[in-house]
């Protein structure tokens, strides 16, 4: 596979439902309302609908990650959370290779990735470093 | 205030067990395609943050040792995450962490809030698999 920097990831995209908002406080064990409570998020002045987890935005970005790259190897992945992803809302990655570097049996690329919503520019910026074979 | 006296404080650790049923929830919940399948033998990779359940308190009591009401709406503001190796199912990791800082600033977004930086290890056996540093955004 040739790769190149510059080049645009296929972008992305997911429906996020309150029932996805309810498993993760499950999982995580996380007693923060405003994943459950949309009266809580009204009350704090952050909307009317109940905010989704932050690992959860991430793992929207290793979906990204992992669709256009079947066998990645991750390195490493810094996120930074500048807004919120709510119920209902349609969240969408895109993403570009902004560096590649040739190794003898591999590729170490790295990626910058967006994740916004219908309502919200960059909700989420990260840069992320894979291994990829190279053949 | 927060309890600023919790600055290098070690959790108690935990272990995290990923099996593939709840590693087909988390695929299913995020919308990612891949099925645990029994040949692919990597988890998602976003159970390095779910590790936060097995530090070794709860979040709630995470919260409480702070000295921060939950109610109030934390938020994770950044995350950075090294891998050394992947993830994998049916196996047990040991989780580590420790807070890092405790700073206040002026949002102009939110208002005033401390920043809390702290790191999760994982670990399988005695080598590192995973470190992540948080920062939790806590509005006062």
């Amino acid at each position: 596979m040739n790769y190149k920097t510059g080049q645009k990831l296929n972008k992305w995209t997911f429906l996020v439902k309150q029932e996805y908002l309810v498993t993760w406080s499950q999982v995580l064990n996380d007693p923060n309302p405003i994943h459950l409570d949309n009266k809580k998020v009204e009350e704090l002045g952050l909307g009317n609908k109940c905010i989704n987890q932050g690992p959860a935005n991430i793992a929207y970005i290793l979906n990204c990650i992992s669709s256009n790259f079947p066998e990645y190897q991750l390195i490493k992945i810094n996120n930074k959370l500048n807004g919120n992803v709510f119920a209902d809302d349609r969240v969408t990655v895109e993403g570009q290779i902004s560096d590649i570097e040739k190794k003898k049996d591999y590729l170490i690329v790295s990626l910058f990735l967006d994740l916004h919503t219908q309502n919200q520019n960059n909700v989420l910026s990260s840069n992320a470093v894979i291994r990829l074979p190279n053949r | 205030m927060l309890n600023v006296d919790v600055i290098n404080h070690e959790f108690p650790g935990g272990s995290l067990l990923i099996n593939h049923k709840i590693n087909d929830l988390i695929n299913l919940s995020t919308g990612n395609n891949k099925n645990s399948e029994t040949n692919n033998i990597d988890s998602h990779q976003i159970f390095s943050m779910i590790a936060l359940n097995s530090i070794g308190y709860t979040l709630d009591e995470f919260f409480k040792y702070l000295n921060f009401d939950v109610n109030k709406g934390p938020m994770l503001g950044q995350c950075d995450i090294n891998f050394y190796n992947s993830l994998q199912i049916d196996k047990k990791y040991n989780v580590k962490g420790r807070i890092i800082s405790i700073d206040y600033k002026k949002s102009k977004k939110i208002g005033e809030i401390d920043i809390v930086k702290f790191i999760v290890e994982i670990f399988f056996k005695k080598t590192k698999v995973t470190n992540i540093e948080y920062t939790l955004i806590l509005p006062r």
